[in-house]
């Protein structure tokens, strides 16, 4: 028996109770950490500069600046608060979190170390300043808009299929969000912009990975004799999964090259592009079939205790 | 079926060559007009949000942010930045976004930018007699006298009705004083000789040769009607910018021969199809990119990325049709027909729903997000065409008798 004759033999649907147990123990932990990180950092997700607001600024003189001395520079400057940090041979890097350092004095403080190091390398400098409210302004709409489309997505299948097989894929796609959220949290990956965008694949991917599986069920319906549900269901993720894996597999490959080729800048948005690949094809087979199935068997039994 | 597959056959390849001649244009030919868009992390640069506040005398009126604008686009376009852009954030918002690609100096933008730039010229008692608003022209130039030859000067022309105003004003001040302000700073204060006609003048206020081309550039332009605050700066060296754009076009690069390889090992001679199909999917996103002028930015890049591996999902939906098609003992030439139509609606459902999807990302989204959006979207509909088009003729054409007798051959 070859691979793929082996895998329609699976029964996915049966051992449902085992995949639920997987995802709720990967949910639970990342709920516990999302609690620990609320009572420990005062916030559930470690939001970074582009949605609390702050300032980076990274720069490399001719000399290697002290990290004492550009302290000093900053404070004198009125930041206190401000981390600095060596990076590379002559560069330095200078965070303050949740207000920034205004505009109007950054060219300042550079103009102060290059007094002390030397001329600043304009190649590599890097100023980041979000004002506060401008970060508030970004997650707020950016959860908004993703919100909104979830809310249209689950009306196109409606209509396209049933009510409820567009529950069972959206029911999928919070399962991803959750899971690549708890990660992220674990791990206090600070969340820039960039992660708007893969959010917005993760669920995109969520979705469409969803659909595929959906759509086999909806035409093993239009065939069906007396086949019981859960059996037609796990037929039609069995002859779906080979689909499925190459999919993800090459998606996955295709981020990996840019996980592995990327650097550090979207290090980060690779790697939870990563986890949401993963978790969105695990989720659509293991997690929305069954549940569907869960529902759809529930209201079968509903409807013959009417009949009785 | 055959005139069918010669009608697809000829489109794709239509499409596929003028998609071809486009990037050729954009990318090699370097035409202005087709050049790619970067965004300000790819490209380097510098991005200022500015926020309008209310003082005593000024609201920040709507109308006042859109005269605002105005000023400030025609000032980042003298400093001769190509491609500079300075837009209102939303219809309703009090910001500005001013993106300066590829410049270096933050603090000379932030300087010229934010700066109110008011002139007056005002009388002994206070009167405002010319304003900033009646010039023509301005520019530096150097002083031709004895004395101070050589210092920086601002040599500025007066409009129509400054020059009247400038004239009656002169008549009667012989003898007094007519001070020249710049944002309340007092420039020069000169005592009027004979009355002024011509509407010319010169402006010695003690600067240097950079202030004095600054402030003429600021004076053209034209004073700002709102007082901005600089709330947000960002800024990006070139190298780190470069080092972005290579690394991210080698990542497209070996990401598509790993998936091309991978696809190879699955589906054998159909792999090959899908190889080919994607060429033609990225010739055609490429080509809508620069068409639309869609920027490309980090997460854009990313996302276009992603849709490699997402438009080889339509191939793998039609492929493992195909063989189970195959599986019940049809002819290969049956099977691809069926595993074709019958594909075709899981296909379109899981792309039109992703498509829904970005309509509401884009409506609703800002920055980031429609970037995105947009990218995605482009990204599906070449997928779709890519599939059901070119991947169709493609098999077909493959599809030689030796091929139809041995399937083994033909899917692995």
């Amino acid at each position: 028996m070859t691979f793929r004759e082996r895998i329609l033999t699976w029964d996915i649907i049966g051992r449902t109770r085992t995949w639920f147990t997987i995802s709720s123990v990967i949910i639970a932990i990342g709920i516990v950490a999302m609690v620990v990180n609320t009572f420990s950092f005062g916030s559930p997700l470690k939001l970074g500069i582009d949605f609390i607001g702050g300032t980076v600024i990274n720069a490399s003189f001719e000399k290697a600046p002290d990290e004492a001395v550009v302290r000093d520079i900053l404070s004198a400057n009125g930041y206190r608060n401000v981390t600095v940090q060596r990076a590379g041979e002559k560069g330095i890097t200078m965070k303050v979190e949740a207000t920034e350092i205004d505009p109007a004095v950054s060219g300042k403080i550079i103009n102060d170390i290059v007094a002390k190091y030397g001329a600043v390398d304009v190649g590599t400098k890097e100023i980041t300043s979000i004002a506060p409210v401008i970060g508030r302004d970004l997650l707020r709409r950016s959860s908004l808009a993703l919100g909104l489309s979830l809310l249209f997505t689950l009306l196109y299948i409606t209509i396209r299929f049933k009510f409820s097989f567009g529950l069972a894929t959206i029911l999928g796609m919070v399962h991803d969000i959750f899971v690549a959220l708890g990660i992220l949290a674990v791990f206090r990956v600070p969340l820039n912009a960039p992660f708007v965008g893969a959010f917005l694949a993760i669920v995109t991917y969520s979705v469409q990975d969803g659909v595929v599986v959906m759509d086999r069920i909806r035409e093993k319906l239009r065939y069906r004799t007396k086949e019981p549900f859960d059996k037609l269901a796990n037929a039609a993720v069995t002859e779906t999964w080979m689909r499925s894996f190459n999919t993800s597999f090459t998606t996955f490959l295709a981020v990996l090259v840019l996980f592995v080729m990327g650097g550090a800048p979207i290090r980060d948005f690779s790697t939870t592009l990563l986890v949401g690949i993963i978790s969105g094809t695990y989720s659509s087979i293991y997690v929305s079939t069954p549940l569907l199935v869960l529902w759809v068997k529930g209201r079968e039994k509903a409807a013959a205790l009417q009949k009785a | 079926m055959r005139s069918k597959v010669t009608a697809s056959l000829i489109l794709v390849i239509v499409v596929a060559i003028v998609a071809g001649v486009i990037n050729y244009q954009g990318l090699i030919a370097k035409n202005p007009k087709l050049v790619p868009k970067l965004g300000l992390d790819l490209s380097g640069g510098v991005r200022i949000v500015l926020e309008a506040r209310d003082t005593e005398g000024v609201k920040a009126t709507s109308e006042a942010i859109d005269a605002a604008v105005v000023v400030i686009d025609k000032r980042v376009n003298a400093l001769g930045v190509s491609e500079a852009i300075a837009v209102r954030e939303g219809p309703n918002s009090k910001r500005i976004v001013v993106e300066l690609p590829g410049w270096e100096d933050p603090e000379r933008a932030k300087e010229i930018i934010g700066k109110t730039a008011l002139l007056e010229f005002k009388t002994e008692d206070g009167k405002v007699v010319v304003s900033g608003n009646n010039l023509t022209d301005a520019k530096l130039v150097f002083s031709q006298e004895q004395g101070t030859l050589g210092e920086p000067q601002i040599a500025f022309t007066l409009d129509a009705e400054g020059k009247a105003a400038f004239a009656t004003a002169t008549q009667a001040n012989i003898g007094k004083k007519i001070t020249i302000y710049l944002d309340s700073q007092v420039l020069m204060s000169p005592t009027v000789e004979t009355a002024i006609t011509d509407g010319q003048g010169v402006i010695t206020g003690g600067f240097t040769a950079e202030q004095a081309s600054n402030d003429a550039l600021l004076l053209k332009s034209g004073s700002l009607p709102v007082k901005l605050v600089a709330i947000s700066e960002e800024v990006v060296g070139p190298s780190l910018g470069t080092a972005f754009k290579r690394s991210s076009a080698l990542a497209a690069v070996i990401a598509f021969l790993l998936v091309v390889i991978w696809m190879f090992v699955m589906y054998r001679y159909l792999g090959i199809v899908s190889g080919v199909a994607l060429i033609v999917y990225a010739d055609i996103l490429m080509a809508a990119y620069l068409i639309l002028h869609a920027t490309l930015s980090l997460p854009a890049i990313g996302g276009a990325i992603l849709s490699i591996g997402m438009a080889v999902d339509a191939n793998c939906i039609i492929f493992e049709r195909i063989r189970e098609e195959l599986g019940m003992k049809k002819t290969v030439k049956g099977a691809i027909g069926a595993g074709f139509s019958k594909a075709f609606r899981a296909v379109f459902d899981s792309n039109l729903t992703v498509l829904v999807g970005t309509a509401f990302l884009f409506y609703f989204g800002t920055g980031t997000v429609r970037g995105f959006s947009v990218t995605l979207a482009l990204g599906v509909l070449a997928s779709m065409f890519t599939a059901v088009f070119a991947s169709h003729t493609l098999v077909d054409l493959l599809l030689t008798p030796a091929i139809a007798r041995n399937s083994r051959k033909f899917l692995g």
